[in-house]
C-alpha cells in the first residue's frame, strides 16, 4: 500500500516536470528574439533536464521500496 | 552598435529595423536567482555533510534513496532556475526604427506586448535611484506618449541614459523624415500649380 503511494506521488512529480519541461521549451522556440542563442538555450536545457529525469527515473526504480518502507517504520536513521 | 541579424520578433514590420534590445540590468536577475543559489548551497551542503551526521545514508538502501533525493532536489532547483530565467530573459523592450515594443513575460502562462510609434512620445525621464543603481549605472527610463495618460515603463535597465538618447535620436529622425516627405509633397503640388 505505502510503495503504491509513493509510486502514485512520485508520478504526480514526473508528470507536473514533464509539462513545465514541455512549456519551457515551447517558450524557448516561439518567442526568443534571438535565433543563435535560441539554440544554445534549447540544447543547455533539454541535454540537462533529460539527464536529470532519466537518471532519476533510473533511480527511482532501482530502489527497493518495499524493504525502505519496512527499514522507516522499524527504524530510526 | 551591435547589429541584430539573428534577431527576429513575432509582428516585425517589413523594413523595420532592430536597434536595441534592452533587457532588466544583470542585478536584478542575481537577485532574483537568490533563492536558486540557496538551493544549490543547500543541494551541496546536504549532500557533504548529511552522510556525517547520519550515518545510515552510508549504508543501503538508504544511500541509494538519498541519492535519489539529491537528485529531485536537483530537478526541481534546475525547472526553479529555468523558470526565473525565462521570466528575466523574456521580459524585453526592444526599439526599432519605428516603435518601440514592450514584451511582459510574468511566469510561463501570462505573456504582455504592447508597442508605441515614436512620432507619439511626448517625453522621456530617466530615474536611478540608489547606491547600487548609480554605480552600475542601471535604473528606469519613462516613456510617455501624447494624448492619453499612457506610459512606458523600461524597469531595471543598464544605461537608462544611452537608451533615452537612442529614443530621442530615433524620434527627430522620424520627424526630420516626415516633414522631409512634407516638404515634397507641398514641393510636386507648387510645381503643378506652376504647370
Amino acid at each position: 500500500m505505502a510503495v503504491l503511494l509513493i509510486l502514485a506521488l512520485y508520478a504526480v512529480v514526473i508528470v507536473t516536470f514533464s509539462i513545465i519541461s514541455f512549456f519551457i521549451i515551447y517558450h524557448l522556440t516561439h518567442y526568443t528574439v534571438d535565433s543563435e542563442f535560441k539554440i544554445v538555450m534549447l540544447v543547455f536545457f533539454v541535454v540537462v533536464s533529460s539527464g536529470l529525469f532519466l537518471s532519476n527515473l533510473a533511480l527511482f526504480f532501482s530502489l527497493n521500496w518495499n524493504e525502505i518502507v519496512v527499514k522507516l517504520l522499524s527504524s530510526n536513521l | 552598435m551591435k547589429l541584430f541579424q539573428s534577431y527576429h520578433f513575432s509582428g516585425q514590420k517589413e523594413g523595420e529595423q532592430m536597434i536595441l534590445v534592452v533587457r532588466r540590468h544583470w542585478f536584478n536577475i542575481v537577485q532574483n536567482m537568490a533563492s536558486v543559489f540557496v538551493m544549490i548551497f543547500f543541494l551541496i551542503g546536504s549532500y557533504a555533510f548529511l552522510p556525517t551526521l547520519f550515518p545510515a545514508l552510508n549504508t543501503p538502501p538508504f544511500n541509494g534513496l538519498f541519492v535519489f533525493l539529491e537528485n529531485l532536489f536537483a530537478m526541481i532547483t534546475w525547472v526553479f532556475f529555468f523558470l526565473l530565467w525565462i521570466d528575466y530573459y523574456f521580459d524585453v523592450w526592444i526599439i526599432t526604427n519605428k516603435r518601440v515594443v514592450n514584451v511582459e513575460q510574468k511566469g510561463l502562462f501570462n505573456r504582455e506586448v504592447s508597442e508605441l510609434e515614436l512620432e507619439r512620445i511626448q517625453d522621456i525621464t530617466t530615474d536611478v535611484k540608489g547606491i547600487i543603481p548609480t554605480f552600475l549605472n542601471y535604473g528606469d527610463v519613462f516613456v510617455q506618449t501624447a494624448g492619453k495618460t499612457e506610459r512606458f515603463d523600461f524597469a531595471d535597465v543598464p544605461d537608462p541614459y544611452g537608451i533615452k538618447d537612442i529614443i530621442m535620436n530615433l524620434q527627430k529622425a522620424k520627424h526630420l523624415e516626415e516633414n522631409n516627405e512634407l516638404g515634397e509633397v507641398i514641393r510636386e503640388e507648387i510645381h503643378r500649380d506652376d504647370a
